[in-house]
């Protein structure tokens, strides 16, 4: 009677080759899981964001004209002396901490909630003070108010003083938008830095071009 | 002769404590982009004295106004409205900070340069004043980045 038995050494072959392939599958998966997947995104961003077109210095730019591209997106004016500046500052110290090569797949975009003051040209120059990878675009008030809706901002105008001055109160959230042109993170400027900013662009580099 | 220059230098120290002085660390101003006609003072006061000072206003040569501004967040949203009045303490601090309680130049009378001292000055309710210089600071990248907003 001929029974095929395996040795113990055969056996212990057998083990060791399935730990090896388990430890492989595991390896790749996490591997995968650090650099081939995106990041994950909560799913109520879904309902926030989206597509728009509103007037840069330079003509009309939309979202979807910078698909493939990792943006930081901010709502603000330039009369604004504190949180807007800082934002920007922000921005550009974010995007410097990228190496050159990678720092042309991002752009930064400043919405300005006062059409009445900040013109196109105007919001050019307070841009490009901070970064010149940051375009300035507005739109008409309705246009604003409609996108403000969208985007999950709310503003409200303060009283004029006797020069006409006011202030304009504001959301101050920072939104990450994906090269796929959807929110993908949003950041408070309290408790951002560059680095956070920057470490958050990097997650999304391998989808942008 | 002795009695006199005493009683003088009495009515000096007296003439000090009836004024309201406050000692001013870290004043320093935001370099704004050149469209931009306001600009963000900030600045820690500290009243030594043993009795409140009260702030009920400030200007400078440089600019149209100065107003005092506080910041709220409430929720998103970040509100920033006029202070009418700031009280500091005995022995207490009183910050104008960046993402916080600012003084804000309204109607800049020319674009400010880096490195350039603008001087202002803090009126006070019991009618005194005090002149302060404030350095202009450009946060931008290399130039000082700002780490933390707040």
């Amino acid at each position: 009677m001929t029974v095929s038995r395996t040795s113990f050494a055969d056996r212990l072959v057998v083990a060791a080759m399935a730990l090896i392939t388990a430890g492989c599958i595991l390896l790749a998966g996490r591997l995968y899981w650090l650099h081939v997947a995106p990041p994950v995104v909560p799913a109520y961003y879904q309902t926030i964001g989206g597509d728009f077109t509103l007037n840069s210095a330079d003509g009309p730019v939309s979202l979807h004209d910078l698909r493939g591209k990792v943006l930081l997106v901010y709502f603000g004016y330039t009369h604004c002396p504190d949180a807007c500046p800082a934002v920007m500052t922000q921005f550009a110290a974010a995007f410097d901490k990228l190496p050159q090569e990678e720092r042309k797949k991002v752009a930064g975009i400043f919405i300005s909630i006062d059409p009445a003051r900040d013109t196109p040209p105007a919001l050019k120059s307070y841009v490009r003070f901070f970064h010149p990878q940051i375009i300035g675009l507005t739109g008409r008030i309705k246009t604003i108010i409609r996108m403000a809706k969208q985007w999950g901002v709310s503003f409200a105008y303060g009283r004029k003083n006797a020069r006409g001055g006011y202030l304009i109160d504001h959301s101050s959230t920072i939104y990450l938008v994906n090269p796929q042109g959807r929110v993908a993170a949003l950041f408070k400027p309290y408790n951002s830095t560059p680095g956070v900013l920057a470490d958050a662009i990097r997650q999304w580099l391998p989808w942008a071009r | 002769m002795r009695f006199f220059v005493l009683s003088g230098m009495l009515a000096l120290v007296s003439l000090g404590a009836n004024a309201a002085e406050l000692e001013v660390t870290g004043a320093w101003l935001r370099l704004p982009p050149p469209v931009s006609d306001t600009a963000a003072a900030y600045m820690v006061l500290y009243n030594p004295g043993g009795k409140p000072v009260r702030i009920i206003g400030a200007s400078s040569d440089m600019a149209r106004s100065v107003k005092m501004h506080g910041l709220k967040v409430e929720g998103e949203v970040m509100n920033m409205f006029e202070l009418e009045t700031v009280a500091v303490a005995p022995h207490a601090f009183f910050a104008f900070s960046a993402g916080g309680n600012h003084l804000m130049l309204v109607g800049l009378k020319k674009p400010l340069q880096a490195g350039e001292e603008v001087n202002i000055t803090l009126h006070f309710a019991d009618g005194s004043h005090q002149r302060l210089k404030a350095i202009v600071r450009d946060m931008r990248g290399r130039h000082g980045s700002e780490q933390r907003y707040r």
